[in-house]
């Protein structure tokens, strides 16, 4: 009974979606594979394969199957490339701005380090040059944003960053992006709100100044 | 280096210092020559040289310097080695 | 089609970044179309030294990933019309390119500019493996210390062994001061022992630190030294034949044959 449930195959919508499950050598894999579709063969033959998922696997092994499939079977597989990626633009648009799920990260934020997240980010430290945090959903910097902020990173125009010291090299909300101005520039010491307006990133003050 | 005290009361240019430095360690790099390399020939030249001689395994030493060349002055690298000789072995034995 | 030159050191610290930003500059002011590249992945900084870092999106790692088409990732100049920057990625590491995407990348990008200018990471690994990839011609700085030149001597092997042949050195940050007094290794020092040909001589300059700070390249102060030294050197790579300048050379430089220790590696 194992042995059945070591390759399952989903029907979606833009296809099949093979499932390979974890603790399985390669070869064992393999061998279920061409079983599972020698029974059926008429039946998958031309069909259209979406991904192929399987942790464990590499890129090559994922190659070999898919190789399998196609030649031996007459699988289609040309949609199916960078199975993470092209799932992750597919995702819909982040809605939980509002009210929605976050992630808290304490600490300070150094360059080459890059926080990505489907959701809101809380920053409770500085975010340096050099630093990135992506989010799907608002950005909150509790210290100095110095870095790259993307909010609403899959397309969400609504959402925002905030920081206490609102400074970044560039700042990204959905596909609108800005950047800090050439030479010098006078930066008012008090917290910021950037949101698109018109389809620009606009920086404006969220408390009254006292 | 003692002429050069006489130029510069204290020490020498220490550029000068710098370029020897730099050349010993360069003749070291280039002949990509490890401390392990030079006991291998250590080893070698006492296997060989005991079965004519007698020597001081001790007091052998193994090192690379430089040296200039006779025909036109150019500086090469050199493999010298300084082995203290007990005495002669039979001749016979060959 | 254009010439891919790799600038390289080994060691750290002595002004490859400088100098590329530089000499890419000064190439553009020369009418060139130039591409300088940053193949220092993770630790990128030449486009903070060009004051670029604020309109970076894509960067080179994204270009050889597919994620982006290599004109995205190319940066325009604030003030030359034909340079253009391609930054490393600042989240990866140097294995995230390996030497064949690299050679294509060069390659692609001979196409479109006259020169490309890559900027070598410090060290032998992978990163230095990379940059010089597809490099046609190699510049490696140096500064008048032991450990620079040291290192220097390791990386013109290794060129040599890559098939990289007759780098050209560039000596960064001389002291004519300290020179004189004996203190500090002097050009001829420096080519009798590394045994290349001298592209040029840049000295130590306030005016680098003061223009780093502001993200624009020296090369555009006229009244700096070291920005006519690299006005100079850029004469030079396109051809042309330029003197030395006086504190360039020093009377008892003559000599720019290989010759010391008869070794060619």
């Amino acid at each position: 009974m194992t042995e059945e449930n070591a390759i399952e195959f989903k029907g979606t919508k833009q296809g099949l979606s093979i499932c390979i499950k974890p603790n399985y050598d390669f070869q064992t894999i393999k061998v279920h594979l061409i079983e599972k579709l020698e029974k059926t063969q008429s039946f998958f033959k031309g069909a259209k394969i979406f991904e192929i998922k399987g942790d464990m696997l590499t890129h090559e092994e994922k190659e070999e199957l898919a190789s399998i499939m196609t030649t031996r079977y007459k699988m289609d597989i040309s949609s199916c490339e960078k199975p993470s990626k092209s799932v992750n633009s597919k995702e819909e648009v982040f809605e939980g701005i509002v009210e929605g799920k976050t992630k808290f990260v304490k600490g300070t934020i150094r360059s080459g380090q890059k926080i990505d997240y489907d959701g809101n980010v809380v920053i409770l430290g500085d975010v340096n040059p050099g630093a990135q945090i992506i989010a799907m959903g608002n950005i909150v910097v509790m210290g100095s944003l110095r870095g790259i902020a993307h909010a609403g990173s899959n397309g969400n125009t609504k959402s925002c960053v905030a920081a206490l010291y609102l400074d970044p090299t560039q700042l990204r909300i959905a596909d609108v992006i800005a950047r800090a101005p050439d030479g010098d520039y006078e930066k008012p010491n008090n917290p910021e709100l950037a949101r698109i307006k018109e389809n620009m990133v606009c920086i404006e003050p969220y408390l009254n100044k006292k | 280096m003692d002429f050069l005290k006489f130029f510069n009361r204290d020490t020498g240019p220490s550029k000068n210092v710098a370029k020897e430095r730099l050349k010993l360690v360069l003749v070291h790099d280039r002949t990509n020559c490890s401390p392990h390399f030079l006991d291998m020939v250590k080893d070698d030249i006492i296997k060989i040289i005991s079965d004519y001689v007698e020597i001081d395994e001790s007091g052998l030493e193994v090192k690379l310097t430089k040296t200039k060349r006779d025909s036109d002055d150019t500086m090469m690298p050199a493999l010298v080695a300084n082995i203290p000789i007990k005495k002669m072995k039979d001749k016979s034995r060959t | 089609m254009g010439e891919a030159i790799v600038i390289t050191s080994g060691k750290g610290g002595v002004g490859k970044t400088t100098t590329t930003a530089n000499l890419g500059t000064g190439l553009s002011q020369l009418g060139y179309k130039v591409a300088v590249i940053d193949a220092d992945i993770g630790l990128r900084n030449l486009d903070v030294v060009m004051g670029l870092e604020n309109r970076i999106v894509y960067d080179l790692v994204d270009v050889v990933e597919g994620v982006c088409r290599l004109k995205q990732a190319l940066i325009k100049d604030k003030r030359y019309e034909g340079l253009f920057l391609l930054p490393a990625a600042q989240t990866k590491d140097k294995n995230a390119v390996s030497p064949e995407q690299m050679r294509k990348l060069t390659n692609d990008l001979k196409e479109m500019f006259d020169y490309v200018l890559v900027d070598c990471p410090a060290g032998i690994e992978q990163g230095f493996k990379n940059a010089i990839a597809g490099a046609d011609k190699a510049i490696v700085v140096t500064t008048p210390e032991i450990s620079a030149v040291r290192d220097a001597d390791r990386i013109i092997g290794l060129l040599e062994a890559s098939e990289l042949r007759d780098p050209l050195l560039v000596i960064n940050r001389i002291r004519i001061d300290m020179v004189k007094r004996g203190d500090m290794m002097n050009i001829e020092d420096m080519i009798d022992i590394l045994a290349i040909d001298l592209l040029g001589v840049v000295p130590d300059d306030e005016a680098i630190v003061i223009s780093t700070n502001k993200g624009e390249p020296v090369v555009n102060e006229n009244t700096s030294l070291a920005g006519q030294a690299y006005r100079n050197i850029a004469k030079r790579i396109a051809g042309e034949n330029v003197p030395f300048m006086n504190m360039e050379s020093n009377e008892s430089f003559v000599s720019k044959l290989r010759k010391l220790f008869g070794l060619a590696k």
